[in-house]
């Protein structure tokens, strides 16, 4: 299923983190040296384009919070491109749908919780200094996301304040799919973006191995080694 | 005593109403009806000038007409009166360069500088005097002349104006509108999709295949500017989809791309950068996937940046890549391109050095130097390949046809040159000094992570280009600065 999940080749997050080699989440933690990870490792940048649905919440609080993040306004089969660039130790997530951009950056990083190890986890980072830490985990073939911990400025964010998040991520008819609700503390619907984009060529991904097979030259423009 | 004095005040004013009469007849009878300046390209620095004489003349007869000045305001009209003068002088040189007076308005010319001359001799005293008094400006009124001067002054600056307005509106002509454009007999034209059409490259790439009497069709982002920048020379599509799967193409370039060194490299702007280059060229070669009949050739921009930053090395085309931003945007972009291959297309990407134009970094460099603050970036020993436009152009043109030309080609010329070399074969060029070399922290800190375009760089050789037998245009950085500098040969971008 790992395997068919990142056939997608979409470079997902950065490859320390998908190299946790233990998870404390609920779902089932990603193993060192899955086959996904050598093949899905993306080291340059990638565009993908797609479509997407997106229902706002409609509380006051919710399209103020919707308008400090420039969250894009609902609609329905909007023209969708994600540009991912690896910008040194992270990677640069930018969403376009319409022509609402929203611009993350993901970066690994180890989360100690209590007493626990530290983990590997994947730290986003929003405007206004908002970062989110998400633990990875497989459930029932897709990629889905917990929050691990939140802060404002570097400060702590006390658990009943963080928003609610239901993100999965999977590969459905080629496709990479993705459905993500966010939802205010006490529940109220804050996003809700579902939808699909086409990261399918071997060409477009730039894997690690398809890298090195690259790196003597590239004379001619079929690389070394790739069909 | 008082006679005399009347007297002399009588023939300053005659002289005064002689020269503004004959600027008038000058400019109605030479350059309006005559030459007819407003309408033609070559002549919108010499009406640049005459807006700003005639701009400069308005307030010099409002204080002959109506004010007795002293002090500072005495100073500030004697300014503007050796402003004017040097105005008048690089006018006399524009005018020689660029046309051909009439016997007439070099006659006029000369009466008008012999009167202006005789002018500056009153007013010149007159205002040096006045200025060593304390600065004051005293309402005068000189009968019928203060109204005749205020006439030549709402005229000089009506003049000005419109002499402002059309050289603006010339500056922003179309290349096809600046002069006669000649397109050459084709008897079998090629149809030819060309994407990033309105660029630096892109200009005077289209030029070139539109004089050669190629069918182009323009795909671009912004339809008006593609349509005002080649009018009837070309079909404008917004999207590929606009096109009918079934119509034909010989060959496709792609030159998309947001400019690389314009604005700093924040987040954003990576992702803008990469979507525009990597994301046009997949939805490039995604609409080429489903056209009935594919062109044979996609002649895909690349850059240097490939190899990354590196002190000492030489790369050639198998060169390892680099590992910076740059680097893994042009690996990620030449991917896209190369996916055209399994279409059956035969794909030249080339990696463009520093392209040296009328526009790109040359043109932001040309202020600096050209206002005589010009200086290496860091050391100046880091390597900064470039190219000449007409190299850059050529070798598209030699891509189209050569079936040699697959894969990457490093497009630079032969002879290397550090960034000391040169900012020194620069400022010869144009005839300024040469300052000590900013310093590189200095750059990182007012760049951030886009100063590596400025203080690091990589040595690149032609190598393909030379085993295919490719002979370059200008391969040695002087002639080719020179040419750049002295004829700003018409590759001027919009």
């Amino acid at each position: 299923m790992n395997r068919h999940l990142y056939g997608a080749r979409l470079p997902l997050f950065a490859l320390a983190a998908i190299n946790a080699s233990k998870s404390r989440t609920r779902m089932r933690p990603w193993r060192a040296g899955d086959a996904l990870q050598k093949v899905h490792a993306v080291t340059d940048a990638l565009v993908a384009f797609g479509y997407a649905d997106i229902d706002r919440g409609g509380s006051v609080l919710a399209r103020f919070v919707g308008w400090m993040f420039a969250f894009p306004a609902a609609g329905r089969a909007l023209a969708t491109t994600i540009t991912i660039v690896a910008d040194g130790g992270r990677e640069i997530w930018h969403r376009r749908f319409a022509s609402a951009p929203i611009l993350t950056h993901l970066e690994p990083a180890l989360v100690k919780r209590e007493l626990a190890p530290a983990q590997p986890a994947v730290v986003e980072r929003f405007r206004w200094g908002v970062r989110f830490e998400l633990g990875l985990g497989e459930r029932d073939g897709a990629l889905r996301f917990e929050i691990l911990a939140m802060r404002v400025g570097g400060v702590p964010i006390p658990r009943f304040l963080w928003p609610q998040l239901k993100a999965e991520e999977r590969v459905q008819d080629g496709r990479f799919a993705f459905d993500i609700e966010i939802r205010l503390p006490w529940s109220a619907p804050l996003i809700h973006y579902r939808g699909w984009v086409e990261p399918n060529r071997l060409a477009a991904t730039g894997t690690k191995t398809q890298r090195r097979a690259e790196v003597p030259g590239s004379l001619s423009c079929a690389p070394p080694g790739v069909a | 005593m008082a006679k005399t004095l009347a007297s002399l005040d009588l023939a300053f004013y005659l002289l005064i109403t002689v020269q503004a009469l004959l600027g008038a007849w000058d400019n109605l009878w030479n350059h309006e009806l005559g030459a007819r300046l407003p309408r033609k390209y070559a002549a919108r620095r010499e009406l640049a000038l005459h807006s700003a004489r005639g701009l400069l003349y308005a307030p010099v007869f409002l204080a002959c007409a109506w004010l007795h000045v002293t002090g500072a305001l005495a100073v500030l009209l004697l300014a503007l009166l050796a402003l004017e003068l040097l105005i008048t002088l690089a006018d006399f040189v524009e005018e020689d360069r660029t046309r051909t007076l009439s016997a007439s308005e070099r006659v006029l010319h000369t009466l008008m500088a012999l009167n202006y001359g005789v002018l500056l001799t009153w007013l010149v005293p007159m205002w040096w005097l006045a200025a060593a008094a304390p600065s004051a400006l005293v309402w005068t009124e000189r009968g019928p002349w203060s109204w005749l001067l205020s006439v030549f002054a709402f005229g000089a600056a009506a003049w000005g104006v419109r002499d402002g307005l059309a050289a603006w509106r010339l500056a922003r002509l179309p290349w096809w509108q600046q002069s006669e454009v000649r397109i050459a007999a084709n008897a079998a034209p090629r149809s030819i999709l060309v994407v990033g059409a309105t660029g630096f490259l892109g200009t005077a790439i289209c030029r070139r295949l539109i004089e050669r009497g190629e069918q182009l069709t323009v795909w671009a982002r912004d339809p008006s500017k593609a349509r005002r920048m080649y009018g009837p020379y070309a079909r404008v599509v917004t999207a590929l989809e606009e096109i009918a799967p079934s119509e034909a193409f010989h060959a496709t370039v792609n030159l998309a791309g947001a400019p690389v060194a314009t604005r700093p490299w924040t987040s954003a702007r990576k992702a803008l950068l990469v979507e525009s280059r990597v994301g046009t060229t997949r939805a490039l070669v995604h609409w080429l996937a489903q056209q009935i009949t594919r062109p044979s050739v996609l002649v895909n921009a690349s850059a240097v940046g490939w190899y990354g930053v590196h002190p000492s090395n030489a790369f050639v085309e198998d060169g390892p890549g680099g590992d910076d931003f740059p680097a893994r945007m042009c690996r990620a972009w030449e991917r896209e391109a190369c996916a055209a291959e399994d279409l059956g297309m035969r794909v030249a990407l080339l990696r463009l050095g520093l392209v040296l134009g009328d526009g790109g970094l040359l043109a932001r460099l040309l202020l600096v130097f050209r206002g005589g603050l010009g200086a290496p970036f860091g050391g100046g020993a880091q390597w900064m390949p470039w190219v000449h436009i007409s190299d850059v152009v050529a070798v598209v043109e030699q891509a189209l046809e050569d079936a040699q030309m697959h894969g990457a080609f490093n497009v630079v010329a032969p002879e290397a040159a550090t960034n000391k070399k040169f900012s020194a074969a620069l400022a010869r060029n144009l005839r300024r000094p040469l300052w000590p070399a900013l310093p590189g922290k200095l750059i990182r800190i007012a760049f951030g992570e886009m100063a590596l375009l400025l203080v690091e760089g990589q040595r690149v050789v032609p190598a393909r280009l030379m085993s295919i037998g490719y002979r370059f245009r200008f391969p040695r950085l002087d002639d080719a600065l020179r040419d750049l500098v002295a004829n700003r040969s018409g590759l001027r971008h919009e």
